[in-house]
């Protein structure tokens, strides 16, 4: 049996002629079988969070000055920030591929304006070019690629 | 019936004049092959324990009234092979649901929900009779045909955490209800459901679990209305800065 | 304050959409090149000199591109964060999570276009 719901979850405005028992939440939540996954997507909002203030760090010290910038890249060198951005690199992978790949296609609806969806099957080839080519352009213009 | 295969079934008793709070009651019984699930539970009601309390009526998955919590998911009893779970098996009421009796729960909330989106066709003016029918190309039909295949089973429900967490909340079933009759080229009702779906408790308390169309027996994918639901409100949302909606009389 | 936030939910589901996808197809590259492989020298000399990152940073795209990987992942985290405690406390703390989710992303949105104004 699941662990408590709200004690009002599903309740009619005005209770019924009987005493009802109180509802419970799905058994499997919130660690076990498909709710692992869902779980696991809400808590890489964590990196989200996290790798945001870090960019603000970056246009901070890029707004300081060289020498600025010259400790930021040192302190990212730390051990433990390395881990969190190795981590965090594979939480934003984890959450592309279910809200590109599992979400966002149906998420469309069938007419927008004067304009139809495409077939459903478009999406994730097409999302997957985006996804990669996004990375490839972004990465080239920070390694240097185009002067 | 001697010679066949004895299962277990582990299922959640509760009688509110008797008992504080559900408990379970074991019951070992024969069971043929091709059995479902409700051939056990209607077994055990009519040669075993007559008290047992469950609802169902059309034994081919079309009419959502036997949804039950079987082994941790919520089914259909009448679509769920007994064949798919080993010697035992554990049925219990839907979970986030207050639960009646037995396996017997409580709708009525739901139909509080499922009035609040307005499930019919909204329009200005109705034609006259005499003006013929409301033609519908193929393609206006598949626009919201599959959110039309409901039975309300209630297993969406059951399944959602959000449900069970927000009493507020709409649900997916009547969510994507909402959202058929939305897309529904007869309806000019989408400004005024859009108000219901911005609401707290609205689209946006969905927090993507999709879990709702995992276990949706027909496969409407409510989360796939309830998404659409949201892009759609906010576009009207928008919309609403700049014209006012077209008012119903 | 649950029924005010329920009326801005439009806004924040649309930032909220938004950090996905800026997240998603621009943070992995930015955190493998400015997170990892800078830091560790894995990039050519000058690849990210001071000099080339400032002029990369202060060109207007790059403005855009900085403010967006800052303000709509944090409205992403932010709103993903407080349905995340609704998933595992109820909705019994939902009067205090949600303003101060949303208040601070209010706050590093301003500090963002501060900081990327000041470049």
């Amino acid at each position: 049996m699941g662990r408590p719901a709200d004690p009002l979850a599903m309740s009619p405005s005005r209770p019924g002629r009987t005493r009802t028992a109180p509802p419970v939440m799905p058994a499997e939540f919130p660690a076990q079988g498909r709710y692992r996954s869902y779980m696991l997507f809400g808590a890489c909002c964590v990196f989200f969070l996290l790798s945001s203030l870090l960019v603000l760090r970056v246009v901070d010290a890029l707004a300081t000055g060289p020498d600025a910038w010259d400790e930021l890249l040192r302190q990212f060198r730390h051990p433990l920030y390395l881990a969190y951005n190795v981590a965090a690199l594979a939480g934003f992978v984890f959450t592309a591929r279910r809200f590109l790949f599992q979400l966002f296609a149906k998420s469309q609806p069938p007419r927008i304006g004067p304009f139809p969806r495409p077939p459903l099957a478009v999406f994730p080839p097409v999302l997957g070019a985006a996804w990669l080519a996004a990375t490839a352009l972004l990465f080239c213009i920070l390694w240097g690629a185009f002067p | 019936m001697s010679d066949l295969r004895k299962k277990t079934f582990v299922i959640t008793r509760f009688d509110p004049d008797k008992d504080e709070v559900p408990k379970t009651q074991t019951y070992q019984i024969p069971v043929r092959p091709d059995w479902k699930v409700l051939d056990a539970l209607n077994f055990i009601k009519d040669e075993v324990d007559g008290t047992l309390s469950h609802r169902w009526s059309c034994r081919m998955a079309v009419c959502g009234s036997c949804g039950m919590t079987v082994n941790g998911e919520p089914k259909l009893t009448c679509k769920t092979a007994l064949s798919d779970y080993g010697d035992t098996v554990a049925v219990g009421p839907l979970s986030n649901f207050p639960v009646i009796r037995d396996l017997v729960v409580e709708l009525e909330g739901f139909m509080e929900k499922f009035k609040a989106v307005k499930p019919w066709i909204l329009r200005a003016k109705e034609k006259a009779p005499e003006e013929g029918v409301y033609r519908q190309s193929p393609e206006q039909l598949e626009a919201f045909k599959q959110f039309s295949m409901c039975i309300n089973c209630m297993l969406c429900y059951a399944a959602c955490p959000v449900v069970g967490n927000e009493p507020d909340y709409l649900g997916p079933a009547a969510i994507a209800l909402g959202h058929r009759y939305n897309l529904d080229s007869r309806d000019e009702g989408d400004a005024e459901r859009n108000q219901v779906f911005r609401e707290e408790g609205g689209v946006y308390s969905c927090s993507y679990a999709n879990e709702c169309s995992e276990v949706c027996p027909k496969n409407v994918d409510p989360a796939a209305a309830i998404n659409q639901a949201k892009f759609l409100a906010v576009v009207d949302w928008a919309k609403s800065f700049v014209s006012s909606p077209p008012r119903r009389k | 304050m649950r029924h005010f936030i329920a009326r801005l939910e439009p806004v924040i589901w649309a930032l909220f959409g938004g950090g996905f996808f800026v997240g998603c197809l621009l943070m992995p590259a930015f955190i493998l090149t400015v997170f990892i492989a800078a830091p560790l020298g894995w990039l050519p000399a000058d690849a990210l000199s001071y000099e080339r990152a400032h002029a990369l940073a202060t060109n207007p795209i790059g403005r855009l591109v900085l403010l967006a990987l800052i303000v709509l992942p944090f409205w992403n985290g932010a709103n993903h964060l407080r349905h995340f405690v609704i998933d595992l406390r109820g909705i019994r703390s939902d009067g205090i999570v949600a303003p101060a989710c949303y208040g601070a992303a209010l706050v590093v949105t301003g500090i963002a276009v501060l900081a990327v104004g000041k470049l």
